[in-house]
């Protein structure tokens, strides 16, 4: 008899947190030889054992019972979580190929292809986004754990600041937070950058290992431009809503960035680049390349915010002519 | 009508989840093991599954409304459970909700307000 009834116990147990899990599962086996002593008061047969087991229904879901919801990440945390990981997957990926590069500048590989060299490239960039993925996961998970709570880091509830249905001019207050994180750690890498006369990866002033020089005054102006995006969007964060001109204005800005980066990061890159692994030279256009991550940069956002753009501006006009 | 069985199921579920946590409470003056419990509310007419009754008096614990202790004089260590003073006061507010509701369920019902 007991047997049976404690593999039962066992395998509710096995569900349950360890601080509470002796003491449910001595009371689980009280209340079920109660039952069984109520209802077969001579020694019940396994067929009877296993009814009243079954009565109880199965462990796992006995278990769940007994607590409360877990989540790894639960319906409040979600959102941030897939805002993160969507931004992270696309940049984290980015930094990794450009630490890859950085690397074979440093070190040029002996006698390799540049096809096994741009595979092993892209196998590192899905390396660092596979971790960066369990990384986010597993802070949020901690998050999740520890119950921090999700409303400190955002505003309290107002129905009156609900944003307006389809207007494209609403501030993404995620967004523009996200972004601002995300800026001032680069800025703080473009001003060592500064400091040191060129890029590395060393980010001990003292010791900036490998440097490959840059123009100084382009990364001047691409620590300003960065600096004037942060501001504008925090000040369209205050505001509640973009207005043509500051839409127009990011989006110069953006397009500005690209070409400070052009000087700064792909034009130096490559040239370190080919000259450290002179097969990469094979490869039809490659000395294309930072011209044409500008121009596809250039054209996806022109094209993106530009139909941002003349949403809001119909969006506008036809308030107008609703008030009028 | 409900398209199957287990949606029906589900709803009865549903409305039976709050009165069961009230049912509970309302046996609970005298210290009782859970499953003398669901024999007390069987006999008064409401049946609760084991599965139901035994988790719920742990969480009826852990928010305070009832007290535990084990019985370890008996032939086998047995839990019995009582409704704490804070429990009391419950159970007299969610009576008196229950009455309130259940007139305004009958009259609803019945139909006597329907235009």
């Amino acid at each position: 008899m007991a047997e049976l009834i404690e593999r039962y116990v066992h395998q509710v147990g096995r569900y349950l947190s360890s601080d509470e899990r002796a003491e449910i599962e001595a009371e689980l086996r009280s209340q079920i030889q109660d039952q069984l002593e109520d209802r077969y008061p001579d020694a019940p047969t396994p067929s009877e054992i296993a009814a009243v087991l079954s009565e109880l229904g199965d462990p796992r879901k006995m278990a769940v019972s007994y607590g409360s919801q877990q989540y790894l990440v639960g319906p409040e945390l979600y959102p941030f979580l897939i805002m993160v990981l969507r931004r992270g997957l696309f940049i984290i990926p980015t930094i990794a190929i450009f630490i890859a590069i950085f690397q074979i500048i440093s070190a040029p590989p002996a006698d390799q292809g540049w096809l096994s060299l741009i595979f092993g490239i892209a196998f590192g960039a899905a390396q660092a986004a596979l971790i960066f993925g369990a990384v986010v996961v597993g802070i949020f998970a901690l998050i999740q754990h520890f119950g921090v709570a999700v409303e400190a880091f955002g505003k309290p509830f107002n129905p009156l600041e609900l944003p307006e249905v389809g207007d494209p001019a609403a501030v993404d207050r995620l967004e523009i937070w996200f972004g601002t994180v995300i800026g001032v750690p680069f800025m703080l890498a473009v001003l060592h950058f500064l400091r040191v006369g060129g890029l590395t990866l060393s980010f001990n002033p003292a010791d900036p290992a490998n440097i490959i020089p840059v123009p100084a005054l382009w990364l001047v102006i691409l620590l300003i431009n960065t600096l004037v995006i942060i501001i504008l969007n925090l000040l369209v964060l205050r505001r509640g809503r973009w207005g043509v001109k500051a839409w127009i204005l990011e989006t110069l800005l953006e397009l500005f960035g690209m070409i400070a980066l052009y000087f700064v990061l792909y034009v130096p890159l490559l040239q370190r680049l080919l000259a450290a692994v002179p097969a990469l030279n094979d490869i039809p256009l490659i000395t294309a390349a930072p011209e044409m991550i500008v121009v596809v940069g250039a054209a996806i956002t022109l094209a993106a915010r530009g139909n941002t753009l003349a949403s809001i501006i119909a969006y506008q006009q036809g308030r107008r002519s609703q008030k009028s | 009508m409900p398209d199957s069985d287990e949606h029906l199921d589900n709803l009865r579920l549903e409305l039976r989840r709050g009165i069961v946590v009230l049912a509970v409470l309302s046996q609970m003056d005298t210290a009782r093991y859970g499953y003398s419990l669901i024999q007390q509310l069987a006999a008064q007419g409401l049946d609760i599954e084991e599965g139901t009754l035994y988790p719920l008096l742990r969480r009826l614990e852990k928010q305070g409304l009832l007290e535990s202790e084990w019985e370890v004089g008996e032939a086998r260590p047995r839990k019995y459970y009582k409704i704490s003073p804070s429990g009391r006061e419950v159970l007299a507010l969610l009576s008196a909700d229950w009455f309130e509701m259940a007139e305004v369920m009958r009259r609803i019902l019945q139909g006597e307000n329907r235009g």
